[in-house]
This record gives structure tokens, C-alpha cells and sequence, in this order.
């Protein structure tokens, strides 16, 4: 790039234009950032518009869940095998998975807390709206899950490190804040990443809507 | 803060830091405007900042929506706005980022502004007096060339040739 295309690029910069594309060398190129690393420092620059901020927010809230879902995945092996036959990451993984741990057990066990008591959690009616409910009582936080009409309640303690897991937005899986780990609905856990023991189950019975699980 | 940085995905959990119903849109809302400042100190113009940005929070929904502890969240869109950046110029220009080698300085304050404005304070205060002006007069405060030029008593062909080694010491400066 000659000086009179560094100054056209530090016009357009300046009148708060893209710089127009092209090569440059690593010179020019810090020159650039540099100068931007000025624009950006102006008391009253660098705002962003609300449009801006409004209508990011709106293509945020239409991206589905289940796309976004493979930035929980590491490893690029998975997500080209997963390419190269046409489907899903998160299939090829359980797959994976299930290959390289085949002694893993379907289940955590059931939790049964010597003094329990039945309390009521959450209802079928709300079960209908929010498939997954997370609940907490004095010592035990779990999920009560409706799949299909049928209703389970696990722990909400990941089994790694013991983080509370949430339900994902589209209430397919239960996410772990900590380490990028999933687990299913059936409290299996999702991700190759680590090797975890699925999430205990919870005692549970339905009383009329309500729905109660044996907890301390 | 730097050994956070550098390691984003091993940080302690936050005690209450995990809402039971997580609001990702009040979070994202929270810091789009000091991730857009971020981005834009580094790319320099609106369109690409929103480019960036958006592209920036499209990949930490995700986390978003998880419900990351703030301190965790913050050194995450920092770390992964840097990375967003660094391929804007490796794109568009075939380049690296001035400070790509850096680990990004989060603090747990709200106000990246002020660690920018810091960082480019310092950097004007060890440029050669004429160096800073010229840098103040165009960057700062929007002077035109020929503007610069009555202001500094001198030709728009002298500011065109120090604009440019003022930007280049700059440079330097900021790098290291």
C-alpha cells in the first residue's frame, strides 16, 4: 500500500468509514489499529446505536438453540465427522461417547435421603409451559422433567465439580456454567470432554398437579 | 487477572452468581456497549464494530444463556471479542492484531473505557510533542488536514507526512 492509499485509509477512518479492503503489510496494518485505538479512546466516540443494540438483541433471541449448541462441543474431529456424514454433531458425540466409555451405566442411581420427605416442587400445569423446572429445597437442587407426557425429577448437580446446571433455552439438555459439560434429559452426560457419571435420579410421584419429590 | 485471561474456560464458580431463570438478554444488554467500545477501539469505524460485535455475541450465546457467572462471562466476550478482531484483520487485510499476543486485562469493574484511555494516555505521553499533537488534532479532536495544519503553522503536505509517523511510533508504542 502506497502513503496515498495509507492516507485514503486513514480518511475513511476518520469519517468513520470501513477502510477499503486489500492487503496490508503488518506496518501498515498496526498503524491502522492504532489509529483506530485513538478514535475509539474520544470521550464521546464509540457509543453503540440503540438500533444497533435492538436489533442485535432481536437476531440473538430468533437464533435457535440447537445451532448455537456446537460452541459447547471441543474438538474439530467430532465436528468434521459429523459434517462429513451429514448430520448432527451432537449425534456423531453421543456416539462417540457411548464408543469410548461402553461401561458407563444409563443412570446415577437414585438418590433416597434417609429422612426424606415428599414435598411438592412444581405442578403439571406448569410442567405443560416449562418443560424443564429446576427446584431447591434445604439440601438437594434438582429438575423435575417432562418428556413427552412423562414425568422424572433428577439432581442438578453436575457430577464434576458439583456447578448447578440449568436447563437450556429450548429445554433439550441441561448445561453446566462451568466447564462447556451437558447433560441429557435423562441426566446422562452429553460432551466427551470429561468422563462423568450420569446424574442420580430423584424419588417422585404425582399427586393430583402436583408434583413431589422425596427430598430433605 | 491475566492468568484469567489466559486460561477463560478453568475460572472458579461465583457463589449466587447463577440465576435460577437466566435472563441472557438482560446480561447481553448489560455489556454490549463495553464489548462495542472493545471492538471498536480496534477496528476503528461503526459498520465493521457492529459487524464484529454482533458476530462476538453471536458466538457467546451460548454462554449467555447458560448463565455464566459475570466475572467468568466478562473475561469470555473479552477474550472472544480479541479472537473476532483478530480475524476481521487477518480477513479483510491479511494481517495480525497489533496486541494479539497480549492477554486481554479484564478487571472486575465495569469500565474497559477507562483501562483504553489509560492505555492511549500513556501512549501519547511518550510521543515527541509534535508526534502527540498532530495525533490529538486529527484523531482526537476531528481536524481536518488543511485545519491541522493552520492550527500547528505549518503545510498539508508536513501534516500528511507526520500524521504518518506519528501513527507509526504510535504503533510501536501500543505493541509494546
Amino acid at each position: 500500500m502506497s502513503d496515498k492509499q495509507l492516507h485514503k485509509a486513514v480518511d475513511a477512518m476518520l469519517a468513520d468509514k470501513r477502510i477499503p479492503g486489500g492487503s496490508l503489510d503488518d506496518d501498515e496494518a498496526t498503524m491502522l489499529q492504532a489509529a483506530a485505538r485513538l478514535r475509539g479512546s474520544r470521550p464521546d466516540a464509540a457509543q453503540p446505536r440503540p438500533d444497533f443494540v435492538d436489533s442485535l438483541a432481536r437476531r440473538l433471541r430468533r437464533r435457535p438453540v440447537s445451532t448455537s449448541r456446537r460452541y459447547f462441543l471441543r474438538g474439530a474431529g467430532i465436528a468434521a465427522a459429523a459434517a462429513a456424514v451429514g448430520v448432527g454433531a451432537d449425534r456423531i458425540l453421543d456416539a462417540t461417547v457411548l464408543a469410548s466409555h461402553p461401561t458407563q451405566g444409563a443412570t446415577g442411581g437414585m438418590l433416597s435421603p434417609d429422612s426424606g420427605v415428599w414435598t411438592k416442587v412444581t405442578t403439571l400445569t406448569a410442567l405443560r409451559t416449562t418443560p424443564v423446572v429446576r427446584f431447591a429445597t434445604g439440601s438437594v437442587t434438582g429438575f423435575v422433567i417432562s418428556n413427552r407426557g412423562v414425568v422424572t425429577a433428577i439432581s442438578a448437580v453436575c457430577t464434576h465439580q458439583g456447578c448447578i446446571l440449568s436447563a437450556a433455552a429450548d429445554s433439550t439438555e441441561l448445561v453446566c456454567p462451568c466447564h462447556d459439560q451437558t447433560f441429557g434429559l435423562d441426566g446422562r452426560p452429553n460432551s466427551g470432554d470429561y468422563y462423568l457419571q450420569p446424574l442420580p435420579a430423584l424419588q417422585h410421584r404425582v399427586d393430583g398437579d402436583d408434583v413431589l419429590v422425596l427430598v430433605v | 487477572m491475566a492468568t484469567d485471561a489466559q486460561r477463560p474456560e478453568r475460572l472458579e464458580v461465583v457463589p449466587g452468581g447463577i440465576a435460577a431463570g437466566i435472563d441472557w438478554e438482560a446480561v447481553y444488554r448489560e455489556h454490549v456497549g463495553a464489548v462495542y467500545r472493545f471492538v471498536y477501539s480496534r477496528v476503528g469505524n461503526r459498520a465493521d464494530a457492529e459487524d464484529v460485535t454482533a458476530t462476538v455475541f453471536e458466538r457467546a450465546l451460548p454462554r449467555l444463556q447458560a448463565g455464566a457467572a459475570t466475572l467468568q462471562l466478562r473475561v469470555y466476550l473479552y477474550t472472544t471479542a480479541r479472537t473476532t478482531i483478530a480475524d476481521f484483520w487477518r480477513d479483510r487485510h491479511g494481517t495480525t492484531l497489533l496486541d494479539e499476543g497480549r492477554p486481554v486485562a479484564v478487571v472486575g469493574s465495569d469500565d474497559e473505557s477507562e483501562d483504553r484511555d489509560q492505555e492511549v494516555e500513556r501512549v501519547l505521553s511518550v510521543l515527541p510533542g509534535n508526534y502527540r499533537e498532530v495525533l490529538e488534532l486529527r484523531f482526537l479532536r476531528g481536524y481536518s488536514i488543511k485545519e491541522a495544519a493552520q492550527a500547528m503553522g505549518t503545510s498539508a503536505g508536513n501534516i500528511k507526512v507526520l500524521q504518518l509517523r506519528a501513527l507509526r511510533r504510535a504503533a510501536q508504542e501500543f505493541a509494546g
